[in-house]
């Protein structure tokens, strides 16, 4: 029997735990997560994860709660620390990078109270404190709608680091962040746009990419440079066989030395597609299909949003890497999030040895 | 392998119930704290019965009030949501209804609204009303989202009670009515009085 992937939707077929559909060239698939984090307060988004390079096996989770603040897991799901600093909406983490003669790691989450950028630093422990100074303003005027989502760009080779931030009018700021004597400043860089509400932005500091999700519309790449040309190009658009249904939400980059894959979470379809990380000649990033997390040792992911995913081994439990979602909907009218081995997503959807 | 849910667990999965199977109500059953809906919108079909509200149970039904400031910066009664959490014939289940108007503050209760889809805020005695529900049936692994508009029928809105706070907007008091809900030709009906536990400004 062949069905397309919308058809298998529509007719309400499900993907048992490691099934795999082969359609069109593509691999829809499922995983089950390892294991589920503590509960949260209120509303997780979105997820970061802070690799411990002396032990990875105490690598933290940073997720944001959004009536809350962040939270902070070790890798067994159980909460470390929490910073109760407002409605934080998503956060990223950029690690050992140079600013001002010194390696600094950072943390930036979106606050949208004031709309605007807040920062931690992570110490050797993985515990977060607040940086010097601690908020930015998010847009360099007033803005119509609120700021949404987050990512940082670190260009290793230039020893420049940027915050861009995503507002909901579909308007997506870049700023360079500075650090001088342990205080950060912030410049404006330029303004970058998509067509309608966007949240997810992540950046391929090594590519140089920065690629943002509009939510109704779809994956956007755009050059990272700060005097690189601002037209975006559309890789995905939703209503493709990856991303049938809207919203198109969280994004992390997967690394396979300088390959690997762009994981894009599908909320409307409760799935999340895996794009080559490397356009090819024509610019083209290809879909290699999409996976559930189904039920395993854990319930279900539903309405997937933010997530964050490392291929560096974090320990016995993570062997070839983690990644972190979002789950809205947990027993008990809960919600938390889900730690998936990355092996696991390997092995589902077939993907090349790391 | 593609794994199908069998007709019994579609039908499961499709129905969600609670308490005595129920007639459709045709009316607001009163000001006691209550929670009755009967019918089906799209492939799926409620019967919940919750004649009184029990704060020892462990269902919630909770109402929230939304409200948005024109341009002059004066605050408008725009929306509110009832919102139900329950365990659903063995299934954790959310199911949440959200209707708008310009201002239902102005309004004189017992006020009538049509519902309409054109526009997310209506004026005069036009509504929208956005249903959602939600569920993970674990055992299966089976999900559900759905939401949409309804695309026709009444809301009869009977009591809106509750003092406003510092902010000057009412997160508390209660809420009721009765809504006779339609989408694609298929009918629920809806009779509620809930507690309001929160309310929030739409910046």
């Amino acid at each position: 029997m062949t069905k397309t992937f919308a058809s298998l939707l529509l007719a309400g077929l499900l993907l048992g735990p490691a099934a795999v559909l082969a359609q069109d060239g593509l691999t829809f698939a499922s995983v089950s997560a390892s294991l589920e984090t503590e509960k949260v307060d209120a509303d997780p988004d979105d997820p970061a994860i802070w690799i411990n390079a002396a032990d990875p096996a105490q690598s933290r989770v940073i997720g944001t709660d959004k009536d809350v603040g962040l939270v902070v897991f070790d890798l067994a799901g159980r909460i470390v620390q929490r910073l109760s600093d407002g409605r934080l909406n998503n956060v990223d983490i950029r690690q050992d990078v140079m600013l001002g003669g010194e390696k600094v790691t950072l943390v930036a989450a979106s606050q949208r109270i004031d709309d605007t950028i807040l920062f931690y630093t992570i110490d050797a422990t993985g515990t977060l404190t607040e940086a010097t100074p601690f908020s930015f303003p998010g847009a360099p005027r007033i803005m119509e709608d609120d700021i949404y989502g987050i990512g940082l760009y670190n260009d290793a080779a230039a020893g420049r680091l940027f915050v861009i931030v995503s507002y909901k009018t579909g308007d997506i700021m870049q700023w360079e962040v500075t650090r001088e004597s342990g205080t950060l400043a912030l410049s404006f860089i330029r303004q970058l746009s998509v067509p309608t509400q966007p949240e997810g932005v992540v950046a391929d500091d090594e590519h140089g990419w920065i690629y943002v999700g509009e939510e109704d519309g779809g994956l956007w790449r755009f050059f990272a440079a700060p005097d690189a040309d601002t037209q975006g190009v559309l890789v995905d658009a939703v209503g493709s066989q990856c991303l049938p249904e809207d919203d198109l939400e969280g994004l992390a980059i997967a690394r396979n030395g300088s390959e690997g894959y762009l994981v894009a979470s599908a909320q409307g379809v409760n799935r999340y597609a895996l794009y080559a990380r490397v356009p090819d000649e024509n610019g083209q990033q290809a879909c290699l299909g999409s996976f559930e997390i189904a039920t395993g040792k854990t319930d279900p992911v539903s309405e997937t949003d933010g997530l964050d995913v490392t291929t560096t081994p974090l320990g016995a439990a993570f062997p070839q890497g983690l990644l972190v979602v979002q789950d809205d909907r947990n027993e008990g009218f809960s919600r938390n999030f889900k730690f998936v081995s990355w092996a696991d997503v390997v092995d589902a959807m077939k993907l090349p040895p790391q | 392998m593609a794994q199908e849910l069998s007709a019994e667990d579609q039908a499961i999965n499709n129905t969600a119930t609670l308490g005595e199977a129920a007639e459709a109500p045709t009316e607001w059953l009163g000001d006691t704290p209550h929670f009755v809906m009967v019918g089906e919108w799209g492939d799926y079909s409620f019967n919940i019965n919750v004649p009184y509200l029990d704060a020892q149970s462990d269902a919630s039904f909770s109402g929230k009030r939304e409200y948005g400031r024109d341009d002059a910066g004066a605050l408008h009664f725009i929306d509110f949501e009832v919102a139900a959490n329950a365990v659903m014939n063995d299934i954790e289940r959310t199911i949440e209804l959200e209707f708008a108007n310009a201002d239902f503050s102005t309004h004189e209760l017992p006020a009538s609204f049509t519902f309409q889809t054109e526009d997310e805020f209506p004026e005069g005695d036009e509504a929208s009303l956005e249903v959602q529900f939600e569920w993970e049936w674990i055992e299966k692994s089976a999900i559900v989202n759905d939401e949409g508009l309804a695309d026709g029928g009444t809301l009869a809105l009977a009591l809106d009670q509750g003092e406003a706070n510092a902010e000057g907007i009412a997160d508390s008091g209660t809420i009721g009515g009765f809504a006779q809900i339609e989408k694609g030709g298929k009918t629920l009906a809806l009779s509620f009085t809930i507690p309001v536990t929160e309310a929030e400004i739409d910046d």
